[in-house]
């Protein structure tokens, strides 16, 4: 397969007020093919956001480089920014001016001009469905529409890679959905390579060809989502919400006795205004779970224990990040 | 309800204090502003020392002769703009008339020294001396006419004196360089004509006298034939005859002050106020940030009557732009103290009203603020209206050091504000007149201010 | 090249889709060019000038002062001695009799400009040639015309002096007839006062025939073989013109820091561009903003009549020159500020003191030496300088060298400044 996208050894220190230095993203490895959606999925901090200004060339790496196409970003980046689209998290518009004044000047900068530049704004405008309201302001644009007309943005000079960080951020779910279709309109029909950041699973389990997992800097797994599903084997999450006492290790020992339970884990509840009685959550990992699940109340009720519900998943993306980091991606 | 009101109102105020931006607007850059002010008009130190003025001279007197002697008056100004010319020539006007008084120390004061203030090129003709005015090499010429001396001159055939001229040939771009050499040649000039006009009125005033009397009219034939008849005409060429001048009566003792501290009191108060006006404004505007944070909308959500809310923003705003016009006329009494060496409160000495002005004045700059702010049907217009409003009042009020006339700086309560604060420096009480005219505008433009702010945030 | 243009027509685009901004461009500086222009005598001349005077001594002699003030000066009106004539307005109630103690209030009131008070017995000493005061009360504010009352008082008592003097001297000519043992030739001591009037008289007479004129002539400055005489707005033009285009480019530092917030500025850093296409297009874009600020402000003194020198191309050059400091001092500053807040706080700051220190509000000739050699720290100084040599000297493009040549090495400086430190994100 071909190689849009490698990233050697891309590595951002910042320095702090006081003097010392913070790593922002630290050393990162990464290859996208062309024509795969390519999902980078971590929680927010984890570096995704500096990771694709790196190689979008907004911001330049302390070490590392990266190629799209065959151009390195930092020693020819005008050639390699031809290759690429960039949406980014920000409405990067001006909400002074139209929607289609807005895509005929980014246009312009992308060496589209004259007839050729009107209609391809015209195409874009069809294709984000804003055609009727290409002549108002941005600024009079709902948070949905603004996504669109950041997406058309991207797409004016027809790349060959498209860069979308957390495209969805703070939009309804009816513009999420969306969203959600053209990327892989684009893939499907286009042929295009997407680079797609997200804090969320289920974006990136529903879209990713490919997944690379970064936390703290650091892509801590990569590849399709079978082989990831197979760090954590074929284990289900059982997940009890529970209020256990303070000394639980002795119970979470007993647990992990039951048959096909690898891994018992517990986060204490938190206050919350509107809980009335806080729970927590046990977590148990275990293969064949709905054959364990019986075992594991028994325990449970045994212990004195109340149980408030149980939800048995699948091995997702989730638990890969939950095995590997021993948090929730929500956390 | 207070509670609230007093946590919204301590909030607003700290937030203000707090910005440093804002702090800039509100005392840095009127303290600055004043004080340069200050310095190009009232001089570093009091006193105000003025620019040396480049004149070219052209003297075309011919002169005339009197009595035998040839005489030129030309020369006088010569001598005064320009002792070291070689035709310089002492005036040395002696008049026995005048008895030397050991008392009067006015006759020892020293010479004043001109050449610190003029520095004189001569010339030798109008053109030339035009053209260097008009190249910008001098900015004045003063060119003296031909016959300067001859028309002042009185003979057997007529004891009249003509009519001749001295001109000044000045740039417009030096207009004070100008003006000082106006009023040197004025006086000169005056000394000149005051001296041919005794001579010229004594001699008709004894012809007429030997009309009526020829007895007397031989017997003066006869003097002066004999050369007895000399009489003193030099001290009608010195001004040390007259009688009349002026003298200053300080109103009060506040007239005593340097020109620095009367220019800050009267620029440095409209400053103050004029400045005031941008926090009034900025410090309501903050609302449509708070909006747009979502601030608004938790305090909205608190079991607080809206109100409340209102009134907070409104009593938070109003004890800032007190609070800056106090700081304000204090730092402007600190500077004052600084720059003439000495501590010195420059508001007068009647702290109750000084304190009533700026009470009522804060309201007024205040009504103004949110008059502003609720007309504006988007935070963009006012910022945009607030700035407009503003430099209009101050340039009415005379803040910016220009005056325009009175019935158009009435307009501004930046005006009322300056001019109550003057009185009060040089100890006239009597503000009435302008607290109730800013009081009324205040208030007006505080009430109808509040109602269009509480409708446009729906509070 | 074509992408810098780009960028700068969108950015004039976005800064002109602002009706605001469109108004910030022009009401406000046209309306303040108008009445600073006006207030410094944009047409020339004075408006009247209200001076009270207090007569006690109500003689001919008090009257032939007050007739001598009224010369000295025709703009002076007095009161209440005018009240009742036409077009004159002396705020007196005229139940209420005029004293002392009223003018004095009136001063202070600032009601009027100046008090002058003709003492009673004034005649009576004059006649005597005594020494007379007379009091003389004023405020001292830059919006009284007090220098211009007491100028033209000044000059009335010069030419009431010189009568008494004639009059003292002629008298000493009469009685020197009398020295050396001769009879005098006065009857009794009437004909000797007798005769010191008609001296008096004679020379009061001769001086109001103004024997020495002083005539002042404005120097004109000829372009365009047109004669120019610039009166106020020859300094409110270029005065207002530089303040405001100081406005209008400096608040380039909230529209950068914006642009950076909302992310168009970071889009294009992503985008087949280098960084100098970035900046190229935004300082042409601001640079440009500036010019029209310029041109705004110079078709209202055009409109006023006001000439700005036979050398367009010399005018052109100070313009430019000077907002392209300008332009340079905006990104400068941008790379320091953090917040659209304090953009504005500094702008305004540096525009407000900046344009009086430079003469933009008056002439910096008018301030002491020391404060014109300060005011040249601020880059208004040099472009009023270039303006003037141009509006009052009619010079060339020689003559705006030196200024324009510190505005272009300012620049150099600031844009090294703000061209190393530009934040992209």
């Amino acid at each position: 397969m071909q190689v849009m996208v490698d990233a050697k050894k891309l590595v951002k220190t910042y320095n702090r007020a006081d003097g010392t230095k913070v790593q922002a993203v630290k050393g990162i490895d990464l290859q996208i093919y062309k024509g795969e959606i390519f999902g980078l999925l971590g929680p927010n901090g984890a570096g995704k956001t500096t990771t694709i200004s790196m190689i979008s060339g907004l911001l330049a790496p302390s070490s590392g480089d990266a190629t799209i196409g065959s151009y390195s970003i930092t020693r020819q980046p005008i050639e390699a920014k031809r290759l690429m689209g960039y949406v980014p998290q920000e409405i990067a518009l001006y909400p002074e001016l139209s929607a289609r004044q807005n895509l005929e000047f980014f246009g312009k900068l992308y060496g589209l001009g004259g007839k050729d530049l009107s209609r391809r704004v015209d195409e874009v405008l069809d294709f984000i469905d804003l055609t009727e309201r290409q002549k108002d302001r941005i600024d009079t644009f709902s948070g949905g529409m603004k996504r669109r007309v950041n997406i058309g943005v991207g797409l004016l000079h027809r790349p060959q890679l498209l860069y979308m960080d957390e495209p969805t951020v703070g939009i309804d779910p009816q513009n999420r959905r969306r969203v959600l279709d053209t990327v892989k309109r684009l893939r499907d029909e286009y042929k295009m390579t997407v680079l797609y950041t997200t804090h969320l699973m289920e974006e990136a389990e529903e879209l990713s060809d490919r997944v690379g997992i970064i936390d703290h800097g650091e892509i801590i797994a990569l590849g399709d989502q079978n082989q990831l599903k197979q760090q954590v084997g074929e284990e289900d999450r059982l997940i009890f919400r529970v209020d256990m006492p303070n000394s639980a290790d002795g119970l979470l020992q007993k647990l992990q006795q039951v048959e096909g339970v690898t891994r018992a884990l517990y986060d204490a509840p938190q206050a919350s205004e509107k809980d009335e009685k806080p729970v927590g959550k046990l977590t148990l990992f275990a293969k064949r779970g709905r054959r364990a699940l019986p075992h594991l109340i028994r325990e449970i009720n045994d212990a004195g224990i109340e149980i408030a519900s149980v939800e048995v998943r699948e091995p997702d993306l989730e638990a890969v990040f939950l095995h590997l980091t021993g948090r929730a991606l929500r956390d | 309800m207070w509670n609230a009101v007093r946590a919204i109102a301590q909030k607003d105020i700290y937030t203000t204090f707090t910005d440093r931006s804002l702090l800039l607007i509100m005392f840095v850059t009127p303290l600055l502003l004043s004080t340069i002010i200050g310095l190009a008009f009232g001089g570093i130190g009091g006193g105000g020392d003025l620019p040396v003025t480049q004149l070219a001279l052209v003297n075309q007197d011919a002169g005339a002769e009197l009595n035998g002697t040839q005489v030129a008056y030309g020369d006088i100004f010569v001598n005064v703009f320009s002792p070291s010319s070689d035709d310089a020539v002492p005036t040395g006007a002696v008049c026995q008339l005048l008895i030397p008084d050991p008392n009067n120390a006015s006759a020892d004061t020293g010479a004043f020294d001109i050449t610190k203030l003029i520095k004189t090129t001569r010339y030798d003709t109008p053109e030339a001396a035009r053209a260097a005015v008009d190249a910008g090499e001098q900015q004045v010429a003063l060119i003296i006419a031909a016959d300067l001396t001859q028309q002042l001159q009185i003979s057997a055939d007529s004891t009249t004196l003509g009519q001749t001229q001295v001109e000044i040939y000045g740039s417009p771009a030096y207009p004070v360089s100008v003006s000082i050499v106006q009023s040197i040649t004025r006086s000169i000039s005056s000394q000149i004509a005051n001296g041919s006009v005794t001579i010229a009125a004594t001699i008709q005033s004894l012809i007429q006298r030997a009309q009526i009397d020829p007895i007397f009219g031989l017997r003066w034939a006869a003097e002066q034939a004999a050369g007895t008849f000399r009489p003193d005409f030099g001290c009608g060429f010195i001004p040390d005859l007259s009688i009349v001048s002026i003298e200053r009566e300080a109103l009060n003792a506040a007239q005593t002050q340097s020109a620095f501290a009367q220019i800050l009191i009267s620029i440095g108060s409209g400053q103050a106020v004029f400045f005031a006006l941008f926090t009034a404004q900025l410090g309501l505007l903050s609302i449509y940030d708070e909006q747009k944070q979502g601030t608004l909308a938790r305090i909205m959500a608190a079991p607080i009557p809206r109100a409340s809310i209102l009134i907070g923003k409104l009593a938070g705003n109003f004890f800032s732009v007190l609070s800056q016009v106090l700081i304000l006329l204090m730092a402007l009494t600190v500077i004052v103290s600084i720059v003439e060496g000495e501590p010195q409160f420059i508001w007068g000495s009647n702290l109750p009203l000084v304190l009533l002005t700026t009470v009522v004045l804060a309201i007024s700059v205040a009504g103004i603020g949110v008059f502003i702010v609720g007309l504006a049907r988007t935070p963009e217009q006012a910022r945009i209206m607030g700035p407009v409003v503003n430099s209009t009042l101050a340039a009415l009020g005379g803040v910016f050091g220009f005056s325009l006339p009175l019935f158009a700086s009435q307009f501004s309560p930046i005006y009322w504000g300056t001019n109550a604060f003057t009185k009060l420096a040089q100890g006239n009480p009597d503000i009435g007149l302008n607290l109730i005219i800013l009081l009324v505008q205040g208030s007006v433009m505080f009430i109808i201010g509040t109602w269009l702010f509480s409708r446009r945030t729906d509070l | 090249m074509k992408n810098v243009f780009t960028i700068a027509l969108n950015d004039l685009r976005v800064f002109f889709a602002d009706w605001g901004n469109i108004f910030g461009l022009l009401l406000i500086p046209i309306a303040m060019t108008l009445l600073v222009g006006g207030a410094l005598g944009g047409g020339g001349g004075q408006g009247r000038i209200r001076v009270d005077l207090l007569d006690q001594d109500q003689t001919s002699d008090s009257a032939a002062l007050i007739e001598a003030l009224r010369q000295s000066n025709t703009q002076i009106y007095l009161c209440p001695l005018d009240v009742g004539q036409e077009d004159i307005d002396c705020d007196l109630d005229k139940d209420t009799p005029y004293t002392l103690e009223l003018g004095q209030k009136r001063v202070s009131d600032q009601d009027t400009s100046a008090l002058i008070v003709i003492p009673a017995g004034y005649a009576e000493t004059f006649g005597a040639f005594q020494p007379i005061t007379l009091p003389y009360y004023s405020v001292s504010t830059l919006a009284t015309g007090e220098d211009v009352v007491q100028t033209a008082l000044n000059a009335a008592l010069q030419r009431v002096n010189g009568a008494v003097i004639a009059a003292q001297v002629g008298l000493a000519a009469g009685d020197s007839f009398g020295h050396n043992g001769n009879p005098t030739i006065f009857k009794d001591e009437a004909d000797r006062t007798a005769f010191t009037r008609t001296v008096y008289e004679s020379a009061d007479t001769l001086l109001k025939a103004e024997p020495i004129k002083i005539v002042s002539v404005q120097a004109q400055v000829a372009s365009n073989a047109q004669t120019n005489r610039p009166g106020g707005f020859g300094q409110s033009v270029p005065g207002m013109g530089s303040m405001f285009v100081m406005f209008t480019v400096l608040g380039g530092i909230s529209l950068l820091l914006r642009e950076r917030k909302q992310w168009t500025l970071q889009r294009l850093v992503t985008m087949p561009l280098s960084k100098w296409q970035i900046l190229g297009g935004k300082i042409i874009a601001y640079f440009t903003l500036g010019m029209i600020q310029y041109v705004i402000v110079f078709a209202v003194g055009f409109l006023t009549g006001t000439q700005f020198g036979s050398s367009p191309l010399a005018l052109l050059l100070v313009m430019m020159a000077f907002v392209l400091c300008i332009t340079a001092l905006t990104f400068a500053l941008a790379t320091r500020m953090k917040n659209d807040q304090q953009a504005q706080g500094l702008t305004l700051l540096i525009s407000m003191t900046l344009a009086p220190l430079g003469g933009a509000w008056w002439p910096l000739e008018i301030t002491p030496p020391l404060m014109q050699t300060i005011g040249h720290l601020s880059p208004v100084a040099w472009a009023m300088d270039g303006f003037r040599s141009l509006v009052y000297f009619n010079g060339g493009i020689a003559d705006v060298l030196l200024p324009v040549g510190v505005l272009l090495a300012a620049s150099a400086v600031l844009f090294a400044i703000g061209v190393r430190g530009f934040k992209y994100e």
